[in-house]
């Protein structure tokens, strides 16, 4: 796909990405972020949805293919795997300096030195990034009301934090800066209900605070959790992306169909990941095959992002129980 | 020199580490060192046995004070670099993020390298001067000893970290305590190309050393 290709302006824009890790392979040919809303990136364990978030946030750089950012403004290229070949890795990190400094990245594992203390985090963020703002830091570290104080003498590590302290701090760190996009690995999965809620918010304020300019693509489990600020979702299973669109596109293409026992055998073929029980059969259909449902008298409604994802999901899972 | 290079090393150490190892260890090696100063007065006007043996032991037993470090260093360096582990380093995402990251955490590296030479250096010249006055001692010797002090401190600082539990630093350690204290013993004994083979020895281990924390600082960017 060219870059004209894409149907709207992209905050990124990957092409040809392909990597082999063991028996697993990340291969993505085109794929458009949008610019200016917040993405959702939706599988299941395994999908390789980390493996691509670490792509794209430079983090990782065994691969091939490239990585846009911003209308082709900057880009990441990866330096391919052959071990041989790869050469110094310092000019890659050179010449995306200015993009790393535009980009937020939080990660559930291995983010921070277990060993550093919540005020060496500030102070390495200080150093790594020239776009940091320690007053706007402390502001959201007392916001989320993260446990930074010392004990006694000595000041909390990142290690004693539970896992929601952990990502509230991770958090903490990319907001306090002026990036353009925020990348963000599993932001959801440690937090509380009530944690979760004021993500959504400040993704929410994130993307305001400039409009069309500031773009979030998050991975999550959550989907229920985040579905209110999600603009635009992407379906991953085994490294390929199964599906992707605006999430109101979504809702018009597939619809939710709840059929009796008598309509089991003829509605299961049209329906994707179905659900069987005594009392009838439930599933994802195409919007293009309502005519078929509601004339066998099944029950048509408007899918939620999670029944739309965990329906294609379950279609091509070997999770059986 | 970069600009930020101390600050970044005070990212990775506590203030406490860092009074510990540049100011108090030191200054205990220095002073053990000196309270044998008067029994080396009886020493000092007779000079060192002719018996290579002896003289061996009786630079070993001076320079304990200073052989320790082969023990202390890999055991301090749990306080500083504990995430780098047998093959990659834990904790790197966030560095990883930043185009500095991985200099700012080879600053830190070299810092605290910087401080094993330094500090090590200091103490054997503090030593030489201030002991070994007048003891006719072979000056390529003693250098050689130093250098290869510094080759078991970094052969002791891989094992633990490839080990990378408390209990296995603490016996490598001690393992090459015992191996480093029996070559300066015998040491005097042995012919000269052993003191060439010594430091050469020394110099691949001290540069093994910094290439693998290289290796897996590059490595924390692969997924391998």
């Amino acid at each position: 796909m060219d870059m004209k290709n894409c149907e709207f302006k992209n905050a990124i824009h990957v092409s040809n990405v392909v990597k082999k890790y063991n028996s697993f392979e990340l291969n993505i040919n085109e794929l458009c972020i949008p610019e200016g809303l917040a993405t959702a990136l939706i599988g299941e364990n395994g999908a390789g949805k980390s493996t691509f978030l670490n792509i794209i946030s430079g983090t990782r750089l065994d691969y091939k293919g490239t990585v846009n950012f911003f209308e082709d403004e900057e880009a990441f290229k990866g330096i391919g795997q052959d071990k041989k070949n790869r050469g110094n890795i310092d000019p890659f990190l050179k010449t995306t300096e200015k993009l790393r400094e535009r980009i937020g990245f939080t990660s559930p594992n291995d983010f921070f030195l277990p060993e550093w203390t919540v005020k060496q985090v500030k102070d390495a963020s200080k150093l790594l990034f020239s776009n940091f703002d320690e007053e706007k830091y402390d502001r959201i570290v007392s916001d989320l009301d993260i446990p930074v104080d010392k004990i006694g003498k000595k000041w909390k590590k990142v290690s004693e934090l539970s896992d929601g302290n952990k990502m509230k701090l991770e958090l903490a760190t990319v907001l306090a800066r002026d990036t353009d996009i925020l990348i963000l690995d599993e932001p959801a999965s440690p937090l509380d209900p009530l944690m979760r809620d004021t993500l959504c918010d400040m993704i929410q304020s994130y993307i305001e605070s400039k409009p069309g300019k500031r773009s979030v693509f998050f991975s999550t489990h959550n989907i229920a959790d985040m579905e209110k600020i999600t603009d635009y979702a992407i379906i991953m299973h085994k490294g390929g992306v199964i599906e992707q669109g605006f999430t109101e596109d979504l809702k018009e293409k597939y619809i939710m169909v709840k059929g009796d026992e008598k309509v089991i055998s003829e509605l299961k073929p049209l329906m994707i990941g179905s659900h069987e029980s005594s009392m009838g059969i439930e599933g994802l259909v195409l919007s293009e095959n309502r005519d078929k449902c509601e004339a066998m008298g099944a029950v048509c409604e408007v899918p939620t992002l999670t029944e739309i994802s965990v329906s294609l999901m379950k279609q091509r899972s070997k999770v059986r129980i | 020199m970069k600009k930020n290079i101390f600050r970044e090393y005070s990212i990775f150490t506590s203030p406490l580490y860092r009074l510990v190892m540049w100011l108090l260890i030191p200054g205990c090696q220095i002073g053990g060192a000196f309270v044998m100063k008067d029994n080396l007065d009886i020493l000092r006007n007779v000079g060192l046995p002719q018996d290579d043996f002896a003289t061996g032991m009786i630079v070993f037993a001076i320079l304990l004070p200073a052989v320790l470090s082969v023990f202390i260093e890999p055991l301090s360096d749990i306080f500083f670099m504990k995430s780098v582990e047998r093959k990659k380093i834990g904790g790197m995402v966030y560095l990883n993020s930043s185009s500095k990251g991985r200099g700012f955490f080879e600053s830190a590296v070299i810092i605290d390298a910087l401080r094993k030479l330094l500090v090590n250096g200091s103490i054997f010249l503090v030593m030489y001067f201030g002991l070994f006055d007048g003891l006719n001692l072979d000056i390529c010797r003693y250098v050689t000893i130093f250098i290869t002090l510094l080759g078991f401190l970094c052969l002791g600082l891989y094992l633990s970290r490839m080990g990378g539990t408390f209990m296995i630093s603490v016996m490598s350690s001690l393992l090459l305590l015992y191996v480093y204290a029996g070559y300066i013993i015998v040491s005097f004994m042995l012919p000269g190309w052993v003191d060439v083979l010594a430091i050469v020895l020394s110099c691949v281990i001290i540069v093994f050393y910094f290439f693998d924390i290289h290796k897996k600082l590059e490595r924390s960017y692969f997924d391998e």
